[in-house]
């Protein structure tokens, strides 16, 4: 009974992988033991349907009490079970190889002993395992391996039963629902979580065909996607230096121009000015984000000891990038100034943010800050624009993963 | 019916051979059983299906990230956008509020955005979460961060702006939240940025030498 219990194990959770296993371990069947096939095997058919392996003895009373109609007389069921063995072994012999071969690694961290009485129960008597197995192996089994596998596709022909009926006292009562293990001319293919009966030879045509198109087609990955991302972002980057650094000059002299001589004529400035202050704040703003980003982005700001590496080096790029920074903080630093220049009304005005002689004393500094971020935003313009084509985070982004794998190999290596 | 029985009987000696075998079998199956789980679990991840399939999914792969990242760079765009002419649109206060809040709301879904490239990508399949999370934390808190800094500042300039949208509310302390979320902000687009292109290395999304030396050490 203790081997009922195991067996019944097994039988229950099939799908675990299992019940691929056993079969696949078999020895090619020795000749001698094939006329134990017909008597072992009603044995086998009882515990499929009420999962228990009942003792030999009371194995022959039940099946003489289960009908098995179509069971004319021996001879011919010795005959197709014999007929039907030799393809299902010629099959496991053929998958057994791989999967060998690819366990190979994991059974040395996990339990490898489990396989040697694995070969000890073959070789007692090697007939019994794919009476057992036979029934799931159909439904269960030979799909995930030809998912799995290319080359199972490629069943030799002559394995493939076309004719269903070629053993009628198989599909007996017992056997209802599963049928034989054999190689057949459909692939179940996993289509919206259901198997769906697919031609073996046009499944096997359109993965050729597949295959022929992902050799024509020059592959165009996410790498790909994110490089070009990554230079267009460049593109948009060298642009926004050129158009900040012509706008902050262009600025600081409109300032100069309307202050007049020695900033004496400092009301016409917010006059004129008080339109288009915010506006222009906004537009340093977005400019110098758009800079500072691209400008981080060139020295790969990221991995903060190559970025600080290559500032203390006096890289022209690190500089630009802290110089575009300090511009950021600078610049924003005079949000408040800006919009009561935005606000700007006469002082005569009710309510005036700008009383008699504090306009010097305001826009003093903010002309001083308006300078400064002109210069810098120039300065750091003239550096990127020295070496345009320089851009570390995109040699960085993908090479250093490359070089990461030869580590891994050997990592690997000695593990093993 | 006789003839049957004699059957019966002379399948004795056969049935208890096999019966030797079942105890052998036994053994057999339920070290194999516990074995074949582990192995299974192991085939799954060691064995992903290349070739054919697997340049198939790449090639899916590729349009997805492409539409994913066009939507990351939409969103940091109005983010950007938002930064810097929120302040020139303010002729009514709902203006500002509505910016404001769809601003937020990008910044949100952009994190949401960055966390479902990463459940997508095989690495996370796999359970490396931590490896995923090394490579994003810095993005993920700066985000986190940025986000504070911009509802608060929100809040505040809402507050001070509702009943008169063109009044001089600045004080040093609202000056002071200002610079840092607007530099927040810079960050934020930077890092974010980074990490939305660095998501699109294909060693993310395939099996890989570098991916079964991760999962044998954390294994271990």
């Amino acid at each position: 009974m203790r081997a009922d219990s195991g067996l019944r194990v097994e039988e229950d959770h099939p799908v675990s992988g299992e019940g691929r296993r056993p079969p696949r371990a078999l020895p090619p069947v020795p000749s001698a033991n094939q006329d134990d096939i017909p008597l072992s095997r009603p044995k086998k058919k009882k515990p499929r349907t009420k999962t228990t392996l009942a003792s030999a003895s009371l194995e022959g009373l039940v099946q003489t009490a289960v009908h098995r109609p179509p069971e004319g007389s021996e001879p011919p069921t010795k005959d197709s079970i014999e007929h039907q063995e030799a393809p299902v072994q010629r099959r496991q012999k053929k998958t057994k190889l791989p999967l060998e071969l690819e366990t190979a690694f994991t059974q040395k961290k996990t339990s490898s002993p489990s396989l040697l009485p694995n070969e000890n129960g073959i070789n007692v008597e090697p007939a019994e395992e794919p009476a057992i197995q036979k029934p799931r192996r159909k439904t269960k089994k030979t799909q995930p391996a030809e998912l799995h596998y290319a080359n199972e596709l490629g069943v030799e022909d002559e394995d493939i039963i076309t004719d269903e009926q070629s053993s009628p006292e198989q599909q007996s009562v017992l056997t209802a629902p599963t049928g034989i293990s054999q190689p057949v001319g459909k692939v179940f293919v996993e289509k919206s979580r259901r198997f769906q009966a697919a031609d073996r030879s046009e499944l096997i045509k359109t993965t050729e065909n597949i295959d022929m198109l992902m050799d024509m087609k020059p592959s165009w990955t996410t790498r790909d996607v994110a490089l070009s991302v990554n230079r267009a972002f460049r593109m948009i980057g060298l642009f926004s230096h050129g158009v900040l650094a012509g706008c902050a000059v262009w600025n600081i002299v409109v300032i100069y121009v309307l202050a007049g001589d020695e900033l004496s004529n400092l009301s016409n400035l917010l006059q004129q000015y008080k339109t288009l202050a915010y506006p222009f704040q906004s537009l340093l703003y977005l400019l110098l984000a758009l800079s500072t980003v691209s400008a981080f982005d060139r020295i790969d700001f990221a991995k903060t000891s190559v970025a600080i590496r290559n500032f203390l080096a006096l890289d022209p790029t690190a500089l630009a990038s802290f110089l575009y920074f300090t511009a950021l903080i600078l610049s924003l630093s005079q949000q408040m100034t800006s919009d009561r220049i935005h606000l700007y009304t006469p002082s005569s005005v009710n309510g005036s943010l700008w009383a008699e002689g504090v306009e010097e004393q305001v826009l003093q500094p903010w002309i001083v800050v308006n300078l400064v971020v002109a210069l810098l935003v120039g300065l750091s313009w003239i550096f990127l624009s020295y070496r345009p084509g320089m851009d570390l985070s995109e040699e960085l982004m993908f090479s250093s993963d490359v070089e990461e794998y030869p580590d891994k190999d050997k990592g690997i290596k000695a593990s093993s | 019916m006789k003839s049957r029985a004699a059957g019966v009987a002379g399948r004795q000696g056969p049935c208890l051979r096999a019966r030797e075998t079942a105890l052998i079998l036994r053994n057999y199956s339920f070290s194999v059983s516990a074995w074949e789980s582990t192995r299974t679990a192991f085939w799954e991840l060691w064995n992903v299906p290349l070739g054919a399939q697997d340049s198939r999914r790449k090639m899916l792969q590729t349009s997805n990230y492409s539409l994913v990242l066009s939507l990351q760079f939409l969103l940091l765009s109005y983010d950007l956008f938002v930064n810097s002419f929120s302040e020139l649109l303010r002729m009514a206060p709902v203006i500002q509020l509505v910016l404001f809040i769809t601003q937020d709301v990008a910044v949100l879904f952009n994190v949401v955005v960055i966390f479902l490239t990463c459940f997508n990508t095989f690495v996370f399949q796999a359970g490396l979460v931590s490896l995923l999370f090394h490579k994003c934390k810095g993005t993920i808190i700066l985000t986190a961060v940025y986000f504070a800094l911009s509802i608060s500042l929100h809040v505040w300039v809402m507050n001070l702006r509702w009943k008169n949208s063109n009044r001089f509310v600045w004080t040093d302390g609202l000056q002071t939240l200002f610079v840092f979320q607007r530099l927040a902000a810079v960050l934020y687009c930077y890092f974010y940025k980074q990490t939305a292109v660095r998501l699109g290395d294909p060693r993310f999304y395939q099996d890989s030498l570098w991916l079964r030396k991760e999962f044998m050490q954390v294994r271990r």
